[in-house]
């Protein structure tokens, strides 16, 4: 190719034709040759555009789109799994709720050739499924039915290997919850959509179904798990018709334990009753009975209205218009503050209510939250009731816990409120983050928490609550046993038996919460049903069993400076130890 | 000359095509190699995933309660179960005096064992006290036996 360029075409390896000089050419040879030379000039001038082209395009291919490379693409990410739902776990991070993937079969119609005889199959590997609704929907004129949601990989295998056409796995999250029955009514439940339904779930369906970072409850699965073992125990033992109860750090508001029974299996939710959905804790509303006692003498004692020395006449029977305010036990004289609180006297409850009036009772109650629902974080909320014209009669009844009816679980924080120093805090079903928690609302003095502390002590060591007094957790409280209100009136023998607990009494960390509906007495209630002789050892046992767990030392009660912070004069005729 | 020349580009260009399938080769294989582990990564998560939730089911207290009463012989802890440190008495040098002890080491003050710093005491073993019952129950061992 290189000769074709020279100018001079005299070459040294053709001597023999160039001896004589140029060869000078003319006429047709010249012009012949004159032609090829121009098309081959023209060839090799294309051929050096094209490869021009392809140099430049090659440099800019490997040199200038380095970044664009696609290959590392085609590698599959290592990221997280793709959750379609956050978890759900306990303050100790125990998994409460997770999403796990799972199959789905579904099937085209169109592709099924034999719908009896594939029904028929499909019936043998998959127990749950009825022949005759398969054949219906295989029948269909569509290109997609559901045949069963969710398979087990064992069930996946099994009709894999029928090898039927038609037949498809989509593949699905499903929720799962390890503790379903422990916590089906806090935690709630989806449907097959994964839609929170109730519970945690639903309230927080939007955060959730964003995936990322486990949701951290409050509950303490263990205390969970305690509690609702007892209660159930008591449930049976006094065959009552239903039970709740709830465990509460008393300084932050955290709900470390919630149960309503009967219950049900979130993971079989769908096979629940409504009476087992149904969350008695904070759906359900009650006249709480004598507990409201607790509030009744902390409003006394904080407005000044009596001292832990007043005493109220409770001789006799109060008759307003058509109502009679008796005692369960009357103790025929005139009884100190005290005494009304140990014994919970009816009478005298209603008579230092009286003192500083309804005014004050209802903005009281009001500001313990008693009056409007709770900002519990799950919408099965129920609606406080109370009357529209707040009488001197509801003044009386509403002192004794009649008259008004409330969340169990608004009367659980409100308890505490009362014995942790006055600061009311909110009920929350979430974990609080270090150092949060210290805001709150103060409800009362540090002085009326001490005396409602010491009052509180005295109805365990000394009144009707002496079925609670373990050694060692200094556990107090208030016992409740109303009379369930029915069409005619308030019924005799339907009660609604309650005790609200706070250990260790001297600065009570926790608040416990029982109460049996419908209780029946026992052998070893000696024919009680009220809430001394049901709730009573029900709280006694949780408080033993979950006190180790919780991290709370036993204190000594003989100890003098324990005995002095919660020594109280019951009456000034005979004066005695609160602990003896 | 010429043809060396065309000889060396040829042992150049099939050389460096060599290089380059190698390379290439390599970075097939080590693509191949990420995207199989990446997909192994994910495996395992999800796996990881099914066992939290089945290490979580197994963890139902119920379960476990049962399996501590079947297999351990343990019970729920009482209050009275509970001691403290100042409950128990002070420990007595009940050891006989080591050979170090008795030599004083007066060059080093530094270096010296418990013994210097502490007054000698007659080493006379005291028995331990009985624990004597509470009167509600609790064991309590007895603080002025020291």
């Amino acid at each position: 190719m290189m000769k074709l360029w020279r100018k001079n075409p005299c070459h040294p390896h053709h001597d023999a034709a160039c001896n004589g000089g140029p060869v000078r050419l003319e006429g047709a040879n010249k012009q012949a040759l004159e032609i090829g030379r121009n098309r081959l000039v023209f060839c090799a001038g294309l051929f050096t555009i094209a490869f021009a082209v392809v140099a430049f395009r090659l440099v800019d291919v490997t040199v200038f789109n380095q970044p664009k490379e696609p290959s590392s693409d085609r590698a599959e990410r290592a990221t997280r799994l793709p959750l379609e739902r956050a978890d759900i776990v306990d303050r100790n991070g125990v998994l409460l709720a997770t999403s796990l993937e799972t199959a789905s079969l579904y099937a085209d119609p169109k592709e099924i050739h034999d719908p009896a005889d594939t029904a028929r199959q499909l019936v043998r590997v998959l127990p749950e499924l009825k022949a005759k609704e398969i054949v219906e929907k295989l029948n269909a004129e569509r290109r997609f039915v559901w045949l069963q949601r969710n398979l087990s990989p064992r069930q996946e295998y099994e009709v894999n290997r029928l090898g039927l056409p038609g037949l498809y796995f989509q593949r699905e999250d499903r929720r799962v919850y390890p503790h379903g029955v422990l916590t089906g009514q806090v935690v709630g439940f989806t449907n097959v959509d994964n839609h929170g339904m109730a519970g945690i779930e639903r309230h927080f369906d939007e955060t959730l179904s964003k995936g990322g970072a486990p949701l951290v409850l409050s509950l303490d699965l263990r205390v969970q798990h305690v509690l609702r073992e007892e209660l159930a125990l008591g449930l049976v033992e006094y065959q009552a018709a239903a039970a709740g109860g709830a465990v509460l750090d008393a300084r932050t508001g955290e709900v470390l334990a919630m149960v309503s029974l009967p219950d049900f299996d979130a993971n079989k939710a769908s096979e629940a009753s409504d009476d087992e959905r149904f969350n008695r804790m904070t759906l359900g509303v009650y006249e709480m009975g004598s507990i409201f006692k607790v509030f009744t003498a902390a409003m006394a004692l904080e407005t000044g209205s009596s001292k832990l020395t007043s005493s109220y006449d409770a001789s006799h029977p109060i008759q307003v218009a058509r109502f009679t305010i008796n005692d369960y036990h009357n103790m025929r004289r005139a009884l100190t503050v005290p005494e009304i609180f140990m014994y919970s006297s009816n009478i005298g409850a209603a008579r230092m209510a009286l003192e500083f009036g309804g005014v004050v009772q209802h903005q009281f109650l009001d500001r313990l939250g008693l009056l409007s629902p709770t900002k519990l974080e799950i919408d099965e909320l129920g609606v406080p009731a109370f009357p529209a014209q707040w009488r001197p009669i509801n003044t009386m009844t509403i002192a004794f816990g009649h008259g008004v009816s409330v969340e169990p679980i608004q009367v659980a924080a409100a308890s505490a409120a009362v014995v942790n120093g006055g600061i009311l805090h909110d009920a929350t079903l979430l974990k609080r983050r270090a150092g949060e928690g210290a805001s709150g609302v103060r409800v009362i003095s540090e002085e009326t928490s001490d005396e409602m502390r010491r009052l509180m002590r005295l109805v365990v060591t000394d009144g009707t609550a002496k079925e609670g007094s373990i050694p060692g957790y200094l556990l107090g409280g208030k016992t409740g046993t109303a009379e369930k209100a029915s069409l005619h009136g308030y019924a005799k023998k339907a009660l609604l038996s309650s005790f609200v607990g706070a250990f260790p009494m001297t600065n009570p960390k926790y608040v416990v919460l029982a109460f049996y509906d419908e209780p029946h007495a026992t052998k070893q209630t000696h024919g009680y049903a009220t809430g001394g002789w049901t709730a009573v050892p029900v709280v006694n046992r949780v408080v033993q069993r979950i006190a180790p767990i919780l991290g709370v030392m036993p204190i000594d009660e003989k100890d003098p400076a324990i005995e002095r912070a919660l020594w109280i004069q019951i009456n000034p005729q005979e004066r005695k130890l609160a602990l003896n | 000359m010429m043809q060396r020349a065309t000889w060396l580009w040829l042992a150049f260009v099939l050389g460096l095509g060599f290089a380059l399938f190698q390379l290439k080769y390599r970075v097939q294989g080590l693509e191949e190699k990420l995207t199989r582990i990446n997909r192994e990564i994910l495996q395992n998560e999800e796996t990881i995933h099914v066992l939290k939730a089945e290490w979580s089911y197994l963890n139902q207290p119920e379960r476990i309660e049962a399996l501590a009463r079947k297999y351990l012989g343990l019970r729920p802890l009482a209050g009275k179960q509970y001691g403290t440190f100042d409950d128990l008495p002070m420990r007595r040098n009940l050891a006989p005096p080591r050979p170090e002890d008795a030599a004083p080491s007066a060059g080093s003050p530094s270096a010296g064992s418990p013994g210097d710093a502490a007054p000698t005491t007659p080493i006379t073993p005291l028995p331990i006290p009985r624990p004597q019952r509470g009167p509600n129950g609790g064991v309590t061992l007895a603080k002025d036996a020291q």
